[in-house]
């Protein structure tokens, strides 16, 4: 590929760059075994993510992609792991069997029939219909989500708001038959 | 040659600010750790170390921390048994990218225009800037976490499971500090935020919003793990928290990175509190005006506007040094409930008092028809 570098050809040779670095780290997210190097593999795909984001003109959305998922989530995640801390003798060694190649089989031939479905119809879309002074800016996501989608935005934070005080009852519900209270 | 760079203006002014920025924070630090020396001395009425001499001459002690250097790049490397063999070197690389990267998107001065090209002397101009900011900066303690869990310690990852816990509930208030002035100067890009802070001194979002700016001043320090939040590492508890098992050039990166993270939220308040590179009453106009819109004159305006940024941050990074050797460290449980109970419960209050200030005063402004009413 000589032409790689050229300015022309920039943005799709950062993009294959990105999307086989979020391809691969999510492969090994998988099959690690070890709990942090399958974390810290699931931040790399979540930042070549935010990165083919960024290309798309989203800059709103790989802002946020970084500062929810990677800085935030993801911490938590880390968090509880650090907390387990398990060794290898409590991971165990890998037990592979028919279920799991049976999955791996299927999921294989679902990304292969959406490519073929889906390649004809995704490069048909013209590039020109973007409007680049407007699209993906923070003016034009949030005019989205405040006035066209407010709706749906509103149910999202009451669904969010079921789930964190269905943690709050879970975490103070009393273990009965513990020693203590 | 001259033909190259005038024509190439742009592109060889961005790859030198990509180069120059990152290099000139990390020389921050060693008049930090200078500054930090000294001025615990000052504070604690003694003379600091100032004896290093090379052919008699002293500069005040900055040899000291060219020894420090030496001392740390010929260390033997040690790796203590049962560290992870890759995480434990990444660590602090983990570290440092967010403390450099999040300085990318603070403009330090004005637009300069040369050859009808308009340079931003800014790394990265993007269109939310601020959450970009924000972003990579709470990527750093991804690298204060791995880092205790690679050294295979106890006290590395208890140390790191409170800077965890720490920076994720500071971050929560640090989001909503800024939501304040983010709203009054209606925009999530440094440079504008900047620019409405032209002037006189009372349009500095300091004055505008003196809750918001106490408040990201006292989540800055948290965010950083500067005392009185130095809780990943204290030292009395913890015996160094998550770096208890670095040593040589890897400690090192762990003690530039904290300097360079006090720098780059140094930067942020001052973009979004002190005017940024703004000279109080002193416009970029007015600069022009003195000093004409030739090469040379825009030169000298941006030389003076770097001077002032340069010297708004370095009162911060004073600030830093000053709180430390006065403040004691809080407690685990002092921590987390000034955090949420103090802190998070303020910020929102600020928000809705300044959402509905906003919505009062400027209901009429043509800016804000955004289809709410028709």
């Amino acid at each position: 590929m000589p032409d790689a570098l050229h300015p022309d050809n920039l943005p799709a040779t950062a993009f294959y760059l990105l999307a086989v670095v979020a391809i691969v780290a999510s492969i090994l997210v998988v099959t690690r075994r070890n709990p942090v190097a399958q974390a810290m593999n699931l931040i790399l795909t979540l930042l070549s993510l935010a990165g083919i984001f960024a290309l798309l003109q989203a800059h709103f959305v790989a802002a946020i992609q970084i500062l929810v998922y990677a800085g935030a989530i993801l911490v938590v995640f880390i968090f509880v792991i650090m907390l387990l801390n398990l060794s290898d003798e409590e991971i165990g060694p890998p037990r592979p069997s028919i279920a799991k190649g049976l999955a791996v089989l299927l999921v294989a031939a679902m990304i292969w029939g959406a490519a073929v479905r889906c390649a004809d119809d995704v490069l048909a879309i013209p590039a020109a219909t973007l409007d680049p002074g407007s699209y993906g800016t923070l003016a034009s996501v949030g005019l989205l989500i405040y006035r066209d989608y407010l709706l749906a935005f509103e149910l999202t934070s009451l669904f969010i708001l079921i789930g964190i005080v269905g943690a709050v009852l879970l975490a103070s519900r009393k273990v009965s038959g513990g020693g203590d209270k | 040659m001259e033909d190259f760079l005038r024509q190439n203006i742009v592109l060889v002014s961005t790859l030198a600010k990509a180069i120059v920025v990152p290099i000139a924070i990390m020389n921050v630090v060693p008049f930090m750790v200078l500054l930090e020396r000294r001025g615990s001395a000052f504070i604690q009425d003694r003379r600091g170390p100032e004896r290093a001499s090379i052919f008699g001459i002293r500069m005040f002690g900055l040899w000291h921390t060219i020894a420090d250097a030496m001392k740390f790049i010929t260390k033997e490397k040690v790796v203590p048994a049962g560290a992870h063999p890759v995480f434990f070197y990444m660590a602090p690389a983990l570290l440092l990218i967010p403390a450099i990267g999040a300085f990318a998107g603070v403009p330090f001065a004005a637009d300069v225009t040369i050859a009808g090209e308009t340079i931003p002397l800014q790394v990265a101009r993007l269109d939310a800037g601020i959450l970009y900011a924000f972003g990579v900066a709470s990527l750093g303690v991804l690298g204060i976490a791995l880092a205790g869990w690679a050294s295979n310690n106890k006290f590395s990852l208890l140390g790191s499971l409170r800077s965890a816990s720490q920076m994720l509930s500071y971050e929560v208030s640090m989001g909503l500090t800024i939501m304040g002035v983010l709203l009054i100067y209606q925009s999530l890009r440094p440079e504008v935020i900047v620019q409405a802070q032209a002037g006189p001194i009372w349009k500095w979002g300091i004055f505008v919003q003196p809750v918001g700016a106490v408040l990201f001043l006292v989540v800055g320090f948290a965010e950083a793990n500067r005392l009185p939040f130095d809780l990943p590492e204290g030292d009395s508890e913890l015996v160094a928290g998550y770096h208890t098992e670095y040593s040589g050039m890897k400690f090192a990166i762990f003690f530039m990175s904290e300097y360079m993270s006090m720098v780059t939220i140094s930067a942020m308040v001052t973009t979004l509190f002190l005017g940024g590179w703004q000279i109080p009453f002193v416009t970029t106009e007015r600069l022009h005006g003195w000093f004409g819109t030739d090469v040379a004159g825009q030169a000298l305006t941006a030389l003076c506007q770097v001077t002032s940024f340069a010297a708004k941050v370095g009162s911060l990074l004073w600030l830093f040094v000053w709180v430390r050797w006065t403040q004691a460290r809080f407690r685990f449980d002092q921590l987390m409930k000034l955090g949420w109970r103090t802190m998070l419960p303020l910020a929102l209050l600020n928000l809705i008092v300044t959402a509905a200030v906003m919505l009062v005063i400027w209901k009429d402004d043509p800016r804000f028809g955004l289809g709410f009413t028709g």
